[in-house]
């Protein structure tokens, strides 16, 4: 299981966020990207000394300076499930795809391959964003 | 870039990829994160918002623009001045920073003024740390 | 990267960078070492100076820790595990590896 997954998965849900700093948010997790990146709705802030407490409708968090998140425990069987059927889910359209195929009438090889072509194409989109990706970090 | 490349690809290809569209369509959820931004700032144009900064300094200011990378542009922003003794803390005091560029590499966390309110403790038992 | 799949459904040790020390079950990691801890707590173990504080544990239930801040992995031997007597156990403090930011 990817931290990412789970924490997809535990979207809407509570949250405790500490920064490097020591600071705390928590908060309903609305939104994450893969940088982990975090927006929470209905937060409260708490300072690094744990002495100031205040309360914000909303907060976008910088992914890469948190420390740790606390998230709640049933999360972890949601997750698992999720994931189970979402693998279902794949087998289902994999099965689906090769019946389109012989329906086209032309041999399995020949279109698999065709099939990793547009696979190849969709990397090469990945290492576009990841491009994206370093230039964020070599910034930070 | 990619549209280009969509355009040099021969016919066959373009088939399957508009058939991994379609698979993708009905993929009912993705499990991992979505490469999309997770903060619509236009929602906070014009309004009065509050920056963190890595390193520990803080704004506030009103969105007049802002880009993909949250590079924002800020106008009449304050910043809130810390103790000189003890970096952590914050102090009444402020001072006037006009129109301002922030960038996003230093950027730590961002939130709408309207809506903050200091509060009391909230948990029965202090936090840990 | 060194390969924590064989730590996975395993339980753990953690060692962060601000020199705490969680306990858990490792249920996940990522290429950046964000790692998930289930059933996690923290550990609290004083020195002999500290007389009289006592040692504490800290149920934290589950946790993401950032790759960043994980400073040592290490897997649990139970039968080791179950000879440590952490009420009573000391340490000297960790120092930490922090950059303060």
């Amino acid at each position: 299981m990817l931290p990412l997954y789970l924490l997809t998965a535990a979207k809407n849900k509570p949250v405790l966020i500490e920064l490097k700093t020591g600071e705390t948010y928590q908060g309903d997790l609305v939104n994450l990207d893969p940088w982990m990146n975090l927006t929470l709705s209905n937060v409260i802030h708490t300072n690094t000394g744990a002495d100031e407490f205040s309360k914000e409708t909303e907060v976008y968090i910088r992914g890469m300076h948190i420390k740790y998140l606390r998230i709640p425990d049933e999360i972890m069987d949601y997750a698992k499930e999720q994931n189970l059927l979402n693998m279902e889910q794949r087998n289902k359209n994999v099965k689906r795809r090769g019946g389109d195929r012989n329906q086209s009438g032309g041999g399995g090889r020949d279109h698999r391959r065709g099939g990793r072509g547009g696979n190849r194409r969709f990397q090469g989109d990945r290492h576009y964003n990841n491009n994206h990706h370093y230039q964020q970090r070599d910034n930070e | 870039m990619s549209a280009q490349q969509t355009q040099q690809q021969p016919q066959g290809q373009q088939q399957e990829q508009k058939q991994h569209r379609r698979r993708n369509n009905q993929t009912p959820k993705q499990e991992g994160p979505k490469r999309e931004a997770i903060l619509d700032l236009n929602k906070y144009k014009h309004q009065e918002i509050k920056v963190k900064f890595v390193g520990g300094r803080q704004i506030t200011g009103v969105l007049k623009g802002f880009d993909q990378l949250m590079n924002l542009v800020l106008e009449n922003v304050k910043e809130q001045l810390r103790d000189p003794e003890d970096d952590t803390v914050l102090t009444k005091e402020t001072r006037d920073l006009g129109l301002v560029v922030v960038r996003c590499t230093s950027l730590l966390t961002i939130s709408p003024v309207n809506g903050f309110e200091i509060i009391e403790n909230p948990f029965v038992q202090p936090q840990e740390q | 990267m060194s390969d924590l799949k064989e730590f996975m459904g395993k339980k753990v040790h953690v060692i962060t960078a601000d020199a705490r020390f969680f306990e858990g079950v490792l249920q996940g990691y990522d290429n950046s070492t964000n790692i998930i801890l289930q059933d996690c707590i923290e550990r609290i173990l004083y020195s002999e100076e500290d007389v009289d504080e006592e040692n504490q544990e800290i149920p934290l239930g589950l946790y993401i820790i950032r790759g960043g801040e994980v400073a040592c992995v290490g897997e649990i031997d139970p039968a080791k595990y179950a000879t440590i007597d952490w009420s009573t156990l000391k340490a000297s403090t960790l120092k930490t590896t922090k950059n303060p930011l």
